[in-house]
């Protein structure tokens, strides 16, 4: 069976027109946050899913990151800017991912690099100058027609929640206020000037950052922290992707319910990604919030692990015929192509995506 | 309530982790009954701590705090309580499940239910079903309380709970889970006795079980 039975046909102002709610595209764009190299790896070598018509085109590309975009349908490739501030405080234990990558790391939430005024003052802080964006020049210079490279960051709070680990964070708030101000501080200023440069870049459609702000029933740190630490560098970031016209996507998981309005009226964002079930349901954020901002992705990362290929196709219709009308919908995972889903599960989600298409 | 037992519930309130100590050493000296330094300072700021969670007052940080502050507290109280013969709410064994090795979800239950005046025995991360058997055949809990982060490991809650059968244990244990990807219907799917899905939910859910 040839699973991609169409001819790529990458063209990023489709993208863009779903990102900044310009109307409904020829087709429901697709967008990932990114997809672990373990899928990436395993799709690419499949060149009897491509259609033949369709593999002198697919076999041309010289990138294997750029391929798998391609090939599945997507109107851009994701590349991370490898900023930023470097950490140890991970923990690791064996993978059990169908596609495993051995051992899978976490975040220590207990222990920080920083744990205290004198680890702050110690620590190694990047300058925004350090930062290589040479990955971007070799990538743009091989893209296929149409395509575009979203540029992405980690967030303000993530970075500071992972240099200091999430409990030494909450005790900082209290404790050390002065002390959190200043980690917010001086990973803010690093991200703001990153997401700067990334904004000049020609071959950069849009920008991107992960940012998880929320767990299954509230938000990591309250409103009021961050409406204080986090959102102010939050707002400058995106007025930076503006300055070059770029739309800006957050990713930031959990329940995010008590700060969608800041997020959408104060910080500016154009698109907001990443939405689980049990949370809130894809569909139900787009009758919410789909007026005054994009809505991207949204197939349950559990559906796609443990739901047959027919409940996900069924369930992938049903998203695209709630969320696809009027445009402001790209269609993806709940929250990245992990290599933990079930591939078919993933590979069924598009097929029933690409039925929506014109191409 | 108790001018200095009124002090202890305060501390905790008010995260204060360097007074709470000397507080209820304070109420000790003072000849109060630990009893009632523990139920009525620290397991009533811990509901009230709950209270202000579930109304959106208080947040992970703050009942993180808080409930690092009554372990404080806690830590001076435990001996007299020991020696008093005062009783606990229920055995708990706690853990996160094999393959994952999220734990602040965990903790904070582990330390929510502690203010609550149940013994837990936290057995750690990564948790296999086998470890759960073992250590359940040697410290008798009442509960079995899991936590898995991820859909990948959230299947070991099922197979704890047939490794519970096959040894015998599950008609003498409830058990209960916790975690972002689960749910009410998951806990019934693989027959676990309860689902709550925050710290404060899953006192209440221990409290009913054993009630």
């Amino acid at each position: 069976m040839s699973m991609f039975a169409f001819k790529p046909d990458p063209d990023f102002s489709r993208l863009r027109k779903a990102l900044l709610r310009q109307g409904e595209p020829d087709h429901v764009p697709l967008y990932e946050l990114f997809a672990d190299l373990e899928i990436v790896y395993e799709v690419i070598k499949h060149d009897e899913w491509v259609h033949p018509a369709s593999k002198a085109l697919v076999n041309a590309v010289k990138s294997r990151l750029i391929k798998f975009y391609y090939m599945l349908g997507y109107d851009y490739v994701p590349l991370f800017a490898l900023a930023t501030f470097p950490r140890d405080n991970r923990v690791s234990v064996s993978d059990t991912a169908a596609l495993s990558r051995g051992q899978r790391s976490w975040q220590d939430e207990h222990h920080g690099v920083i744990n205290n005024r004198e680890d702050f003052e110690k620590y190694p802080w990047p300058s925004p100058e350090s930062v290589d964006y040479s990955a971007f020049e070799t990538l743009a210079g091989k893209l296929p027609d149409g395509m575009k490279i979203i540029g992405m960051t980690s967030g303000v709070l993530e970075n500071v929640m992972w240099l200091t680990g999430y409990e030494t964070l909450a005790r900082l708030l209290y404790e050390d206020p002065q002390l959190a101000s200043d980690m917010f501080h001086r990973v803010g200023e690093t991200l703001v000037s990153v997401h700067q440069t990334l904004a000049r870049m020609d071959c950069i459609g849009a920008v991107a950052m992960g940012d998880d702000m929320g767990f299954k029933t509230s938000t990591m740190i309250s409103p009021r922290h961050l409406r204080e630490y986090v959102f102010p560098w939050q707002k400058r970031i995106v007025t930076a992707a503006h300055s070059g016209d770029k739309p800006f996507i957050l990713h930031s998981c959990g329940n995010l319910k008590t700060i969608m309005n800041d997020l959408i009226d104060f910080v500016g964002i154009d698109a907001k990604h990443s939405y689980e079930d049990q949370i809130l349901p894809v569909t139900e954020a787009k009758r919410l919030y789909g007026s005054r901002v994009a809505v991207a992705g949204g197939l349950d990362m559990d559906l796609l692990c443990r739901a047959s290929p027919g409940e996900v196709r069924r369930h992938t219709r049903r998203v695209i015929d709630e969320c696809a009308p009027g445009g402001g919908y790209c269609l993806g995972t709940g929250n990245s192509v992990a290599n933990y889903i079930n591939l078919e599960n993933y590979l069924t989600m598009l097929d029933e995506g690409r039925r929506n298409s014109s191409v | 309530m108790n001018g200095i037992v009124r002090q202890v519930y305060e501390s905790i309130l008010n995260f204060d982790r360097g007074v709470i100590g000397k507080k209820v050493q304070e109420a000790l000296d003072a000849g109060i009954d630990p009893q009632a330094i523990l139920s009525d300072g620290m397991i009533a700021a811990m509901g009230e701590v709950g209270r202000r969670f579930e109304e959106g007052e208080f947040f992970i940080p703050e009942m993180l705090i808080a409930a690092t502050t009554m372990e404080t507290g806690l830590a001076v109280l435990q001996p007299h309580l020991t020696q008093q013969g005062v009783k606990s709410a229920g055995r708990i064994l706690i853990g996160t499940v094999k393959g994952d090795l999220h734990d602040v979800g965990k903790n904070l239950v582990a330390m929510m239910l502690r203010g609550s005046g149940f013994e837990v025995i936290d057995l750690g991360v990564d948790i296999a079903p086998e470890r759960f058997v073992e250590e359940a055949l040697s410290k008798k809990p009442q509960v079995i309380a899991m936590s898995a982060l991820l859909t990948t490991t959230m299947p070991s809650m099922n197979t704890t709970i047939q490794a519970l059968k096959e040894a015998g244990l599950r008609s003498k244990v409830k058990v209960i889970i916790g975690g972002a990807p689960l749910s009410d219907s998951y806990a019934k799917e693989i027959g676990a006795d309860g689902y709550a899905p925050d710290a404060n939910r899953a006192v209440k859910v221990a409290r009913s079980l054993l009630a």
